[in-house]
């Protein structure tokens, strides 16, 4: 604060301390103790309990235990929706391997039925094979004379046998030939090579089941 | 003579193959084409000159009343030496009735190699398939070699060629294949599934129709063709003059013609299902070019057949193959 100019002449009069930068001191005293006494009165009314309705506030200990009931509560939340999910994929995942084990059954039944077929079908197989064979034989015994067809013969309609073969040849007709004919015998040479006759004929015995 | 136990015939229209088995059982082959050629002579004098040219050459030939009938590879050569064509006692596979006159000529060659039996040696013999492009009938060619065979003191019976072939080359396979035979009058196809004979066929065309076709084509006799074929190391990938040139084309149209009958039938046909690759085994006198196995390998390439083809192999011995079939047949 800038002091008050003060003109008047010394003397030797002690003053009672009544001039005016006195009284500047004291009034700037008066203010400070004006601004004290209001800081203090300010600190006490904020030391001073609130005042009206507490029941709407709660405890910091109870706000602690409510927020860790909420954390526990959400953890919870979360931790049994997760688990709902998992639980709802590990049902899917059973169903899918019980199908999945379903279908494998399945496929193996099915393998066994191809097996069965395929058995079932070689056995056609040989049957037909062997009647193959009969006919064969019975159309070679036709054909050399040893039996006779029905056809035309012990059956009600009449048929054409047109399988009946003239032998063109003069009877003594080679008789008149004279013949010079010499042939060479041959070995074959691959027939060595790592083949044989025998080993060949076992092989096809073992084939054919003679 | 050897030990007879039983006897395999080839019957082909350009070679008769015989096999037996000797003392030690050995296999032992004789062959004899299947072709003569007739000389006439016009005087004594040239009938004695006649026989001694054939002697000194060592022909086999018959004397059939005055004139000379030369039978096999000679009668070939000699037909050729006088510009004129042998002829021959089969045709496209078969003995036919209209060939009246060579039927004793045959009866003589098959006899020559396989000689006369005791009436009850088991005589197995090759006949071709029915052919799928042609219309005559082989019961009369089985019917009349059977009683022609029976003559000669053999129980005989018939074997497809096809399947002869099967018996000689697929026993590593299981007896499970196809067996193409190239002859000079047919082409005879069998598909074997595990022994069992499941399609047979033949088509009408074969060396014969090849060395038609090129004489034709050049304007040469078809026995100088033939043995061009035959004896001039013949290589389907390299031919070296304008009969070899000639002969690879008629090859890769007889090639491609019988490959397209052979998927057209087994297409037609009830095969088995097969559950691997088949080997395909080729055999017969035409496979014996050069490199026919690569050509025909090539030409297979491009036809769809209803199994995969695991490969393609020759014969061991193509010109022995049926007959060593139809002898494991008679002996088994």
């Amino acid at each position: 604060m800038p002091k008050m100019p003060y003109n008047k002449e010394k003397f030797d009069r002690i003053s009672a301390r009544g001039g005016p930068r006195d009284i500047q001191a004291r009034q700037w005293l008066d203010q400070q103790k004006e601004l004290l006494k209001s800081v203090v009165k300010s600190g006490e009314e904020l030391v001073q309990p609130i005042q009206g309705d507490l029941s709407q506030y709660m405890l910091l200990s109870d706000v602690k235990i409510k927020i860790l009931d909420a954390v526990e509560f959400t953890k919870k939340a979360e931790a049994d929706k997760f688990i709902g999910t998992i639980n709802a994929l590990n049902d899917k995942i059973l169903m899918y391997e019980s199908v999945v084990k379903s279908k494998d059954d399945q496929i193996v039944d099915l393998r066994e039925s191809v097996k069965t077929l395929n058995a079932l079908l070689e056995g056609r197989f040989k049957e037909v094979s062997i009647l193959q064979e009969k006919l064969d034989s019975v159309y070679d015994k036709i054909s050399n004379g040893t039996i006779e067809p029905f056809v035309g013969s012990h059956m009600d309609k009449p048929a054409l046998e047109g399988k009946i073969f003239i032998d063109p040849i003069e009877p003594g007709r080679e008789e008149q030939m004279d013949s010079h004919i010499e042939i060479k015998e041959e070995r074959s040479d691959k027939e060595s090579d790592g083949r044989n006759i025998e080993g060949d004929l076992a092989k096809l015995r073992e084939l054919l089941k003679k | 003579m050897s030990v007879v136990k039983g006897v395999g015939l080839d019957i082909g229209t350009n070679m008769l193959v015989s096999a037996m088995l000797d003392e030690s059982g050995s296999p032992i082959y004789k062959k004899q084409r299947d072709c003569f050629f007739k000389i006439s002579p016009k005087s004594e004098v040239n009938r004695k000159s006649i026989r001694m040219s054939l002697e000194s050459r060592k022909a086999n030939f018959i004397i059939d009343n005055d004139e000379f009938v030369v039978v096999g590879e000679d009668a070939l050569r000699m037909a050729n030496e006088r510009n004129a064509e042998s002829r021959r006692p089969m045709s496209k596979g078969v003995l036919s009735p209209r060939e009246k006159d060579s039927l004793p000529i045959i009866k003589l060659l098959i006899k020559s190699i396989i000689g006369q039996a005791d009436g009850e040696t088991n005589l197995i013999f090759s006949i071709p398939a029915a052919p799928v492009d042609g219309d005559f009938d082989i019961a009369y060619h089985e019917a009349m070699l059977k009683t022609y065979l029976k003559e000669m003191g053999y129980v005989a019976n018939s074997l497809n060629e096809g399947f002869a072939i099967a018996f000689s080359e697929l026993l590593d396979d299981g007896l499970t294949g196809m067996c193409i035979s190239w002859g000079s009058g047919m082409v005879n196809t069998a598909v074997v599934y595990e022994g069992d004979p499941v399609v047979r066929f033949s088509i009408t065309k074969g060396g014969d129709w090849i060395d038609q076709s090129v004489g034709n084509a050049l304007d040469l006799n078809p026995s100088l063709v033939q043995i061009e074929k035959e004896e001039s190391n013949l290589d389907l990938l390299k031919p070296e003059n304008k009969i070899q040139e000639a002969l690879v084309v008629y090859y890769g149209v007889l090639i491609n013609y019988a490959l397209d009958n052979i998927v057209f039938e087994l297409k037609k046909a009830k095969l088995p299902s097969f559950r691997e690759p088949i080997p395909v085994v080729v055999s017969g006198g035409l496979t014996l070019a050069t490199n026919f196995t690569e050509k025909f390998r090539l030409e297979l390439e491009d036809k769809v057949f209803p199994f995969k083809v695991k490969d393609v192999k020759r014969a061991v011995d193509p010109m022995t193959a049926v007959s060593k079939g139809c002898l494991m047949a008679a002996i088994l």
